[in-house]
């Protein structure tokens, strides 16, 4: 067992040396590179997209439009099926449901990012205040696609659930309350939730890193080419928060069981 | 997993298919599937029910199979 002890902290070391070799290479790579180069590329690209705004927007909203009611389609059809299978054909059927959430869910939402990425080029006070003509015409354009493109995923996503709680009654979560998850999670019977705490335990543990590296990868874009510190600062707050908001719910249950 | 069951028999013999006996024991189609697979074991309380509903005992529904290694 010390024997165990002691390996354990000289791979720690070890790590610690691989990690400072990695740093050593990367800085010199970075001194080596023309990042002044890379910098004005970056630069350059952020216009383009901020000059394409309108028409990036338009088929980002588009896309959304067609993957988000194929999947309205896809399910219906699936819930018709599920109605008269048997019970092997049923397990199929409600993996391919469980399939098309999942597609549905994340380009959801890789749409709504990318949205909000090439929105943010020509979101700056500054721009905003010295557009003009045609130039701000596409920009107001712009954001009304942008705002409208939310306003109709909010509206899909309240369809989906609606189409959900159709083939699973005794499913009535509210999708508008502010506690809609806490409600379904409530209407899941035991295996329906280990099966959301073991997603949510693989997430928790994909986010920690994920975080971590980002906000190491936030400090270099700040030191190359100074891009300011609040993405450091947000993605930090967010590190911290993930943390504490896993330790404080293991607290609060064994409390609970505790005082039971 | 170390539980073996014979729900499936104790299903066909009520004559019920997953659904029913999902909706007599308040779980879902999928979680019936599932401990039949044996992909799942159901919680002391689940298992009590289903007990009840085929009029057996648990043991007559789900055993436990010791590992090999152990």
């Amino acid at each position: 067992m010390q024997k165990k002890i002691r390996n354990t902290y000289i791979k720690y070391v070890l790590l610690l040396l691989l990690c400072t070799a990695i740093g050593g290479v990367t800085g010199a790579v970075i001194t080596w590179v023309n990042m002044d180069g890379i910098g004005t590329g970056a630069q350059g690209f952020i216009l383009a997209l901020r000059t394409a705004m309108l028409p990036l927007l338009l088929v980002l909203f588009l896309l959304d439009v067609i993957i988000g009611e194929t999947v309205l389609k896809v399910n219906a059809a699936l819930g018709r099926q599920l109605e008269n299978a048997q019970d092997e054909e049923g397990d199929a059927i409600e993996y391919n449901l469980e399939l098309m959430s999942a597609i549905a869910l994340i380009s959801g939402t890789a749409i709504s990012v990318l949205s909000l990425i090439i929105l943010s080029t020509g979101y700056s006070m500054d721009y905003i205040a010295n557009v003009s003509g045609n130039q701000g015409r596409r920009l107001m354009g712009a954001f009304a696609v942008f705002v409208i493109g939310n306003a109709y995923h909010g509206w899909w996503q309240l369809r989906y659930i609606k189409g959900l709680q159709k083939l699973y009654p005794e499913n009535n979560a509210d999708p508008t309350s502010r506690k809609f998850q806490e409600q379904w999670l409530a209407c899941c019977d035991e295996a329906e939730r280990e099966l959301i705490y073991q997603s949510s335990y693989k997430s928790y543990l994909f986010t920690t890193r994920l975080v971590a590296l980002l906000t190491f990868a936030a400090l270099l874009t700040h030191l190359i080419w100074d891009t300011g510190i609040a993405a450091v600062i947000f993605l930090g707050i967010v590190w911290i928060g993930i943390t504490a908001s896993y330790c404080t719910s293991c607290v609060r249950i064994k409390r609970r069981k505790l005082n039971t | 997993m170390p539980l073996e069951n014979r729900l499936k028999e104790h299903r066909a013999r009520l004559g019920m298919n997953q659904s029913e006996l999902g909706k007599r024991s308040g779980v879902s189609r999928q979680t019936i599937s599932l401990i039949e697979r044996g992909d799942y074991s159901p919680s002391v309380t689940l298992a009590l029910k289903l007990a009840k509903i085929f009029q057996v005992k648990v043991e007559d529904i789900f055993t436990y199979v010791e590992d090999e290694e152990t």
